[in-house]
């Protein structure tokens, strides 16, 4: 079990609504009572109004349950990616913002989470496609190397992810040479933050590797959406 | 709709939706990918398709329900209907 689930309130209130639901509803099919107006009110509570609260809870504690770090993990193909955002010792720009507090056990979702108008429907879509290729797409059997080795990210990394909390307006990072040359450049999405010239690879084996083939892909698996 | 038939939906709308409710405790209790998974998708459809089993289910027995009292002739609140009234105010005449 999961304790730190226990700890949500969204979980108690979802517990606090099915637990009556479930007692009505038992009651309903065991003891077979007369359809009287009461019973009819009862199975109204019992099949509609509380657990559409319990699932209303259910699916915030679920969306919430997502955004984890050993969420993303739970696919064998992902355990490269998240064991070495867990390495304290990894230098790699997984690792360093996994040990941000701002990120924390989020890091993947903090940095893959589509931030535009419709993003969390976006991500949760993109997050779709990932269990639809690892269950029907043959990633479940794949061996870690080869997954490492044939799958790409479905598109570019945005800048603009990065940009949501390193300003490209500090005197510090104005006083970076590369960073005047390479402003227009970044700001138009000709260049990357996460590029491998910069700051990258955000994860170590985003590298190009001998014998990689680095060709446009047909299937992708890890999308801009983390989940 | 016939009390045995009423009586038969209820319980699958019942038995509907303890499914349902099992697999989103199952989620919350044990959180894996596969349970949240399933606790978001297949339990949600589930508990929708019970809770429209149930609005059915009710609408139709209330239909019943206004047909009866139609051909009786009775209001909702038990007193006499349309039909009652003029009846009284034949016999009540000059």
């Amino acid at each position: 079990m999961n304790t730190l689930s226990l700890l949500d309130p969204g979980v108690w209130v979802a517990l606090a609504c099915f637990t009556p639901a479930g007692a009505i509803l038992a009651w309903f099919l065991i003891a077979s009572p007369p359809l009287t107006p009461a019973t009819k009110l009862l199975l109204l509570l019992g099949i509609a109004i509380l657990p559409l609260g319990g699932a209303v809870s259910t699916t915030y504690v679920g969306f919430e349950a997502t955004t984890e770090r050993h969420f993303c993990g739970g696919c064998h193909v992902m355990t490269p990616y998240t064991e070495d955002a867990e390495t304290r010792t990894s230098t790699s720009l997984a690792s360093r913002h996994s040990r941000n507090r701002m990120f924390g056990d989020q890091s993947c979702y903090r940095c893959h989470a589509d931030y535009g108008m419709f993003g969390l429907a976006v991500t949760k879509l993109g997050g779709l496609g990932h269990v639809y290729h690892h269950y029907l797409g043959g990633y479940r059997a794949m061996p870690v190397d080869r997954f490492l080795d044939t799958i790409h990210i479905a598109k570019p990394f945005p800048s603009s992810t990065c940009t949501r909390c390193h300003s490209t307006e500090t005197p510090r990072f104005e006083a970076v040479r590369d960073h005047q040359g390479a402003l227009e450049a970044l700001r138009v999405g000709e260049l990357r933050c996460t590029g491998a010239g910069c700051h990258g690879p955000a994860h170590p084996f985003s590298k190009h590797r001998p014998g990689r083939v680095d060709v446009e892909p047909t299937v992708t698996a890890t999308s801009g959406g983390a989940r | 709709m016939r009390p045995t038939t009423t009586r038969r939906w209820l319980r699958v709308a019942a038995t509907l939706t303890l499914v349902a409710l099992a697999l989103s405790v199952w989620s919350l209790l044990w959180p894996s990918v596969v349970s949240i998974m399933i606790a978001m998708s297949v339990a949600q459809v589930l508990g929708v398709a019970a809770i429209g089993t149930f609005a059915v289910v009710l609408a139709l027995e209330l239909r019943l329900d206004g047909a009866v009292r139609g051909a009786l002739g009775l209001r909702r609140d038990g007193g006499a209907g349309a039909g009652a009234s003029r009846e009284a105010r034949r016999s009540d005449g000059p």
